[in-house]
């Protein structure tokens, strides 16, 4: 049996599968689908030269997560350039953010990288024309239950979703990193500005911008469910950098915030996969780290492992609930979170009693 | 409570979960040899499926059935008197929704020795009564819903499994086979009342054995015709087959390609039929490479 520490050590150090049994193959597989890990790690497998330790009946799991990653990856590279021409004349920028930006450059966050849509960052005037011209050529957008809608619509920092009519792409496009509520949204214009770079005619972040958002996206957030595969994507976009781009993810923080989100992502690098961060970072971390409880930092710890009741340390069911509520802590003012918790609670009473899709609108015919 | 078996069902295994005995039970009478409980397995798992009962106090006024998958539920809780072949779509669910190492088409697969005949249609085609009248008349059942096709190939991989019968069939089969086992009926399910039939035993023993398609036959249930044939073009033929594609597209060429080189090299055909003895004939005719292609 694994632990979830055994299968970040395996991200580093793959050489371990060497000796795995058939079971430990096929929990293996188990675990890393629920992670959306398969295809990275095979991908990290045939570059350390190990895909042939892997045997038939676990091989075939493996390529096909690969086939979904690379049709996903190359898609994503169409919409990206399609929607900057698209959208390229009614907005000032159009940056395509996290996983399709790792794929429109090719770098090593896009290594197997499986997403289940695109996000891109557009200026918040330019918004209802943005959607009103994505609603004319095919997108739709996606329902929501209306509280739902309510909350993207007043709180947070992207709109609902949308959704391609025919190819089934869905958009998230956002007007900050973070949600407004916060209080902590930043100066998108300038972040922009200062930190996007064109490739082939679509913008993204620069790498060092791409790592202190994706910090942001795993560490000020409710939501751990993909905190591993985020957290290897951290590492992926660091581990062969010079000293110089830890001291530029710093720099961002000085003129944007979210420095806590950026220590905690280099301290749990240094953790979870061995990242030597030059000395003078390290000393910035340690500084950092006496702000921060010792709990939310073992509970980080642990939310940024896999979770899997196949693991020596199961689902965390209840860590995960923690989590939650930390990434709504850290979302909303007290009077906001707490509206938030009575109409959420009061949903999931009514759903205990009638169901968990009493919410939902019926869709029978879907099957 | 839960109880968990494996369906050892070539060429996956499946490790279900279930808080339903009859879930279970049925699964047992259908699946006999090839129904393994968890601890007793050995092999290797493919997939974790669990139909469970729905949360909440619901559960004990008007119990529903949920079907997950590793974390993922993909449709709607049915009534509980649905569970099983709640069970038996999620099972096909994530075959298509997870496999790419075939290219997988929506179809019916009928063989003899290792010649085989693909019969894609969508519901209400009358696709299924006939696998089911076949499969008791000298063919073998490789799959009544999907065609595993090996890509660059013209190999169909059977993925034997029972056949969902909807409505009318039901009784019809009943009286044509009274001593095959059918799942108890799942009434009114968006396809109607429906049971699923166990496969014959033949289909099963053979289930290890591929065949090569020769034939792709589109076949429509038509109470006023005998049997009318209509010979297809190679290009309607590849537009029907790619319509009941299920995962082509996102394999790429080599799916295209794979669905090209089945209808190039097999015989195609539209028939309208009353009568199942007379498609039987014309079937082997087309394995026996008797008709003009």
């Amino acid at each position: 049996m694994f632990s979830a520490n055994d299968i970040a050590t395996l991200i580093v150090s793959p050489e371990h599968v060497e000796t795995f049994s058939l079971t430990d193959w096929n929990e293996l597989v188990f675990i890393l689908r629920k992670e959306k890990m398969l295809a990275r790690f095979y991908d990290i497998l045939e570059r350390a030269q190990l895909a042939t330790c892997v045997p038939p009946e676990a091989l075939r799991h493996f390529i096909n997560a690969r086939i979904v990653s690379r049709k996903q990856n190359e898609l994503a590279k169409k919409e990206a350039a399609e929607l900057s021409r698209a959208l390229g004349n009614m907005a000032d920028f159009v940056v395509f953010l996290k996983g399709v930006a790792y794929s429109v450059t090719d770098n090593a966050a896009s290594l197997g990288r499986v997403y289940s849509d695109i996000d891109l960052l557009v200026p918040k005037e330019t918004l209802v024309n943005v959607e009103q011209y994505l609603a004319v050529v095919g997108w739709k957008r996606k329902a929501l239950e209306d509280y739902d809608e309510m909350y993207y619509r007043k709180w947070a920092h992207e709109i609902p979703p949308m959704q391609h009519g025919s190819r089934g792409t869905v958009l998230d496009i956002h007007h900050n990193l973070v949600p407004i509520i916060s209080g902590r949204g930043i100066d998108t214009r300038a972040f922009v500005d200062e930190y996007s770079a064109t490739h082939d005619g679509v913008s993204v972040l620069t790498e060092s911008a791409m790592f202190f958002h994706s910090a942001i996206h795993l560490l000020f957030n409710e939501d751990m469910s993909s905190a591993f595969r985020d957290m290897t994507d951290l590492y992926l976009l660091s581990y062969s950098q010079p000293q110089e781009f830890y001291l530029d993810v710093l720099e961002i923080t000085e003129k944007h915030g979210f420095k806590k989100e950026c220590i905690l992502a280099f301290h749990l690098l240094s953790i979870h996969f061995n990242i030597k961060l030059p000395l003078s970072v390290e000393t910035s971390v340690n500084e950092e780290l006496k702000n921060i409880s010792i709990c939310e930092l073992k509970l980080l710890k642990r939310l940024t492992l896999p979770k899997h009741p196949l693991l020596a340390d199961g689902e965390l069911l209840f860590n995960q609930w923690l989590g939650e509520i930390r990434g709504h802590w850290m979302k909303m003012p007290l009077f906001v979170l707490t509206y938030h918790i009575t109409i959420k609670s009061c949903r999931t009473i009514i759903q205990s009693i009638f169901g968990k899709h009493v919410f939902l609108k019926s869709d029978r015919d879907r099957l | 409570m839960t109880s968990s078996f494996v369906l050892d069902c070539a060429p996956f295994a499946f490790n279900v979960e279930t808080s339903f005995s009859y879930v279970r039970d049925v699964a047992k009478c259908i699946y006999g040899n090839r129904f393994v409980e968890s601890t007793e397995f050995e092999g290797y798992v493919d997939y974790n499926v669990s139909v469970l009962n729905t949360t909440g106090l619901r559960r004990m006024f008007k119990p529903q059935a949920r079907f997950l998958s590793e974390g993922q539920e993909p449709f709607k809780p049915l009534d509980k008197s649905q569970g099983y072949a709640l069970l038996e779509w999620g099972l096909n669910w994530v075959v298509a929704t997870h496999e790419f190492s075939y290219v997988i088409v929506h179809s019916a697969v009928l063989a003899k020795g290792d010649k085989a005949v693909i019969l894609p249609a969508p519901s209400g085609s009358g696709k299924s009564t006939l696998t089911a009248y076949l499969s008791h008349h000298g063919w073998r059942l490789l799959s009544d819903e999907m065609a595993l096709i090996s890509p660059a190939t013209c190999r169909v991989t059977p993925f034997v499994r029972p056949v969902c019968l909807k409505n009318n069939a039901i009784e019809l089969v009943k009286a044509w086979f009274p001593d095959v086992y059918l799942s108890p009926v799942a009434p009114k399910t968006h396809k109607g009342d429906i049971v699923h039939m166990q496969p014959s035993v033949y289909s099963v023993s053979a289930s290890q054995e591929p065949a090569e398609v020769v034939g792709v036959v589109f076949p429509k249930y038509d109470p006023s015709c005998f049997l009318d044939i209509y010979q297809l073009d190679k290009a309607a033929c590849f537009k029907g087959l790619t319509h009941n594609a299920f995962n082509h597209n996102l394999m790429g060429e080599v799916g295209v390609r794979t669905m090209l080189d089945i209808v190039e090299k097999s015989a195609c055909f539209e028939i309208h039929y009353n009568d199942m003895n007379e498609v039987s004939a014309f079937l082997d005719e087309v394995v026996r490479g008797k008709v003009d292609v």
